[in-house]
């Protein structure tokens, strides 16, 4: 029993009922498609939320990495034939480095300084992926074949959705393990006072470097899988609009939760998926964005730490009624609420 | 000589509409801390405001103050019904909602005014002036004045009116303004108001060069941004000397160095700046409590 | 601890799994469909072998998405956002078109049901709404997918499984070498510059020539295709080659550098925001200079937007056309938008989608009933096609450039100050 207390236990069994779900039932190529494109946006918004709900760091600038990391899975499996696995890491390790020059960037800047410096770095490394033709094609854009592990082509979707599966429950642990130790805590004061936390002895230099390059890092893994999914890329996927989605991901699923950002990048996929089907909106123009927006909004308005706390917030909002309550049958005025 | 000063003159009249939309940024972050991403999306909005009146005959100068009173309407409600409802979400969450704004406006804007662009006319339509073979057009003119004239009237409120002071003190502390007697949320209101009203007129003012149509704001959008990054957040010449940089800057980049290279110096030089000055060049370096 | 998450992770995968039930039956069907595709493969393949024509008139196995009465098509594009300008007015134009055809009655007896799937410009909701079309909707045939980026990226889906597909709505160079299913009719921006070239130099006597193009796949492969035209003429050159950015705004730069340049024609390879722009800049600094703008201009809403910003230069401008649109060649058009989008605009992508449906039709009529797969590719094959608003459409000898025929108009103003095009040359190919 108490080991399926432990969390890391938990998200195993977890990952694995779901990657058997499409080999179970029978569910249509276009929907695990956009269940693998879940998965793909999924690594990267753990990724960002290790950034910026447990950092603290913003970054408008997140979808160049995935880009980078899917042009060198391209290259490095098309030109120089390497086996897609070692690749894969090497996706995410390319762009880790890049991570880090960006941490040092964040290290004289904060806020909005901060988001606008890595919007611009976002639209410059974009530019760079349209001029430099040698590594992206240009427009021509780049393909990439089906991933083959160990002699076996991965050519089906749900054979996709279990490598997706295992690749982002690896990439959940790491997060976990990573958060729950000292370096966790240390990003979280960083977070919560960059003052108080140096006073502790948190140095600022080192933990924000690790977390651009873990972010950079998880980023450059989504778009090497993104690339072997899609099996073609070009510059204009990969620009502000996706940096943008990528932070209302991990807004809208929850700050500091690697379950929220799942959700997240759930809710970002697939929330305009299901919009367009509502058929009797569909004489309206242009509907889905319309209330793709809307939905998002609903969200923060309702529960604005996120769909990933909603459990918790219902579990405060009893509370305080049933503690006002309380008060009021003593008579005293309710003023012990606690804010949620 | 003739290119270089030709190429100025325009990045200036560029570097204005940037500035303006720019002040509508800096205004709602100055009294709220919220950046309104969908700043460029409303501004579109208004002006097929102004665009739709002008189809109807109405004369140019009604088709303008129709966009800014709609303008006035539509930042009220948007304060009121999307943003103050969500006060006990954080910044970033508020952000969000104004990501969530860009579809609804964008969205809506199709929906109402359809998906093709639109030929507007300029607010000066007298001839080009001609000094010694650079071309100055008196629209160009017209919009820098008026991109300083708002830049005046906001530092002066700002600094000398009691309105100015109720919104410094609720950008300073929204507690303790409460407590002297300012009413927070008129401020956030009217903050709202005035910058939907300057996005507007930025709107209006550049449908000449973009047309009119639902992606018009897109890049002076982007730029506005930097624009009020660059110049730094914390005063209203700031993003104007920003705006104006940015306008100057393409120009000289592209025509000196690289069109092709453009977006990646002009960029680039974006990030070294504020590396070396982190609260952008008027900003003041401030020290954060513990 | 944390149970909700699971619980919640596994509600978001349930509503998936509802969202995706009705279509669970489809699916069963896909099975049957597929092997009946197979079927119809094996028995061409054994028809090739034997010849045995005779046995196949008796039991053809209709493809995927036909009936007796009806042919269940799809296509893939935009319909929101900034792209929704260009897919709006496309789509109504192909659904005026197949409106048109289904209130005849159809095509031999079956009546044109078109599928649309809006993939907002994401190459990665390109590629499984391509799915859904294939696997699950199981349509006969694409017939005009919108955007660039998303035909590249469902390339290899089309590639794999063979389905025909009619009509890109864009003019990538790849499209022409896609495969034998791939049937591209809008011109490529490649061609489209060396046959630019040639009007260029023939037509305007240009020796000294600037190019101020769009940098990405349209303004790049025409600026290519416009010097590789030069390159083959063995005359004239390209004195400055200057980038815009597709969401500029100010064109100072490119103006200016051009004018230095002093050059005999200026191209403007570009969609019409930086088109128009670029005018309004010409027009200010009083260049007058004779211009060629690229097909994708070739509309009264372009000339309407870009005569108002630049009335006098406006008219050295020149614009290159396929679709051959007089009066009375556009009436049915005409006639069916007044009929059923009466709102919309007519407009060069209302033309070509009515273009896109047309085409795919003149190949179901040249079908006939041998509606497998391929016999629809084997008839289109044999399919030159000169009835339509284009020129001339031809697939025979396997060939895949799209239209190739193009002329030259002018803009011209009229007595009453109404600006219009007006044909110079004839429609004729680069040789």
């Amino acid at each position: 029993m108490n080991l399926l207390k432990n969390k890391a236990v938990q998200y195993t069994i977890l990952a694995f009922v779901v990657a058997l779900i499409p080999l179970l039932l029978d569910i249509n190529r276009s929907t695990l498609t956009l269940w693998n494109m879940v998965i793909i946006y999924a690594i990267i918004a753990i990724g960002f939320n290790i950034l910026l709900g447990y950092a603290g760091q913003i970054s408008l600038g997140h979808a160049a990495f995935m880009g980078l990391g899917a042009y060198i899975a391209a290259n490095l499996t098309g030109n120089l034939e390497l086996p897609f696995l070692l690749s894969l890491v090497l996706s995410g390790l390319i762009p880790m480095v890049i991570g880090l020059i960006l941490g040092l960037v964040a290290l004289r800047l904060e806020g909005h300084y901060l988001a606008i410096a890595t919007l611009g770095f976002g639209v410059a490394i974009q530019q760079v992926f349209k001029e430099w033709t040698a590594f992206t094609n240009g427009f021509s854009g780049v393909r990439a074949d089906n991933p083959v592990i160990f002699g076996l082509e991965i050519s089906e979707r749900e054979h996709y959705f279990i490598l997706g599966m295992i690749i982002l429950l690896l990439l959940v642990l790491f997060a976990h393990y990573l958060l729950k130790s000292k370096t966790g805590r240390a990003l979280l004061a960083m977070r919560d006072s960059e003052h108080a936390a140096q006073a502790m002895g948190v140095s600022l230099f080192k933990y924000k470097l690790i977390a651009f390059a873990a972010s950079a890092f998880y980023a450059g893994i989504a778009g090497g899988l993104f690339m072997h999914l899609i099996r073609f890329t070009e510059p204009n996927a990969w620009g502000i609009t996706l940096s943008l989605n990528l932070l209302a991901m991990v807004v809208i699923g929850g700050l500091a939760t690697i379950g929220g950002s799942i959700i997240g990048a759930g809710f970002i996929v697939m929330v305009p998926e299901f919009i367009k089907d509502i058929e009797f909106l569909a004489s309206i123009k242009s509907f889905a964005t319309i209330f793709t927006g809307f939905a998002m909004i609903f969200v923060i308005m309702f529960f604005p730490h996120g769909i990933a706390r909603i459990g918790t917030q219902i579990k405060i909002a009893l509370l305080n009624r049933r503690n006002s309550r309380v008060d009021k049958g003593k008579g005293g005025a309710p003023n012990g609420r606690s804010k949620g | 000589m003739v290119a270089f000063l030709q190429n100025i003159i325009a990045g200036l009249e560029t570097g204005s509409l940037y500035a303006l939309a720019a002040l509508g940024l800096v205004l709602i972050f100055r009294t709220s801390g919220v950046i309104n991403f969908a700043q460029g999306e409303m501004a579109m909005f208004s002006s097929f405001i102004a665009l739709t009146l002008f189809q109807h005959n109405m004369p140019y100068p009604v088709a303008f103050i129709g966009a800014i009173l709609f303008a006035v309407a539509l930042g009220y409600i948007v304060e009121r019904v999307f943003i103050r409802p969500a006060s006990k979400a954080n910044l970033v969450s508020k952000m969000i909602i104004t990501l969530g704004l860009i579809m609804i406006f964008s969205g809506l804007a199709t929906a109402i005014f359809g998906t093709d662009s639109y030929f507007f006319r300029k607010a000066i339509t007298a001839d080009n002036l001609n000094a010694g073979g650079v071309i100055i057009q008196p629209n160009a003119l017209f919009i820098i004045a008026i991109t300083l004239l708002i830049m005046g009237i906001l530092f002066y409120i700002i600094k000398k009116t009691m309105v100015g002071i109720a919104i410094r003190a609720t950008a300073q502390n929204e507690k303790t303004a409460k407590l002297m007697g300012i009413s927070v949320s008129k401020i956030y209101s009217m903050s709202w108001i005035i910058a939907t009203v300057l996005g507007a007129i930025a709107g209006v003012l550049i449908a000449p060069t973009t047309n009119i149509s639902t992606a018009m704001m897109m890049d002076v959008h982007l730029k506005s941004f930097i624009a009020a990054v660059l110049g730094g957040f914390g005063s209203f010449i700031g993003p104007v000397f920003g705006g104006f940089s940015i306008g100057v800057f393409d120009n000289l980049v592209g025509y000196y160095i690289s069109l092709k290279w453009k977006t990646v110096i002009v960029y680039g030089l974006l990030i070294l700046i504020l590396i070396f000055k982190p609260t952008g060049l008027f900003g003041k370096s401030y020290r954060k409590k513990v | 601890m944390k149970k909700w998450l699971m619980l919640i992770l596994l509600s978001v995968l349930l509503v998936g799994l509802v969202a995706c039930g009705d279509s669970e039956d489809a699916s069963s069907d896909t099975n049957d469909a597929e092997n009946n595709t197979e079927n119809v493969d094996n028995e061409n393949n054994s028809e090739d072998a034997s010849e045995n024509n005779a046995e196949v008139e008796e039991d053809i196995e209709l493809a995927q998405g036909v009936t007796d009465s009806s042919i269940k098509i799809g296509s893939v594009g935009a319909q929101s956002g900034v792209f929704a300008a260009i897919g709006t007015p496309y789509y109504a134009g192909m659904d005026a078109y197949f409106n048109t055809i289904n209130d005849q009655g159809g095509v031999n007896g079956r009546t044109i049901d078109l599928i649309k799937i809006d993939d907002e410009f994401m190459p990665d909701k390109a590629v499984s709404a391509m799915e859904e079309l294939v696997y699950d909707e199981e349509v006969f045939a694409i017939v005009g997918q919108l955007g660039t980026p998303g035909v590249m990226a469902t390339m290899n889906t089309v590639q794999d499984e063979g389905i025909p597909s009619v009509y890109f709505g864009g003019g990538a160079k790849e499209f022409t070498e896609a495969g034998e299913n791939f049937f591209p009719v809008q011109p490529n921006y490649y061609y489209e510059g060396k046959l630019m070239s040639k009007f260029a130099v023939e037509e305007l006597d240009a020796e000294n020539i600037v190019v101020i193009y769009r940098n990405d796949d349209v303004g790049i492969d025409g600026l290519e295709g416009f010097k590789e035209g030069l390159n083959e003429l063995g005359t004239g050159t390209v004195s400055e080659e200057l980038a815009v950015n597709a969401a500029d705004t100010d064109f100072t730069v490119q103006i200016q550098k051009a004018k230095e340049a002093d050059p005999d024609v200026v191209i403007l390879y570009g969609l019409l925001g930086e088109t128009s722009g670029l005018l309004k800049e010409i027009e200010k600094v009083d260049f007058n200079v004779d211009m060629i703008t690229t097909y994708s201009n070739a509309d009264a809403s372009f000339l309407a937007i870009a005569s108002q910003g630049a009335p006098n230069v406006i008219k050295n401008l020149h614009v290159m056309g396929w679709v051959d649109a007089t009066e009375e060649s556009i009436a049915p058009l005409a006639t069916a938008m007044e009929e059923y989008f009466p709102d919309a605009p007519l407009n060069a992508y209302t033309m070509a989608g009515w273009v896109a449906a047309e085409t795919f039709v003149a190949g179901l009529e040249a079908a006939g009933d041998n509606l497998s797969w391929d016999g629809y590719i084997s008839a289109m094959n044999d399919l030159t096609f000169t009835e339509g608003l284009a020129p001339e459409i031809s697939y025979e000898d396997g060939s895949r450039e799209g239209v190739t025929h193009m002329a030259l108009s002018k803009v011209v103003q009229d007595d009453e100050g109404n600006f219009m095009f007006e044909q110079m040359t004839d429609f004729m190919e680069f040789e």
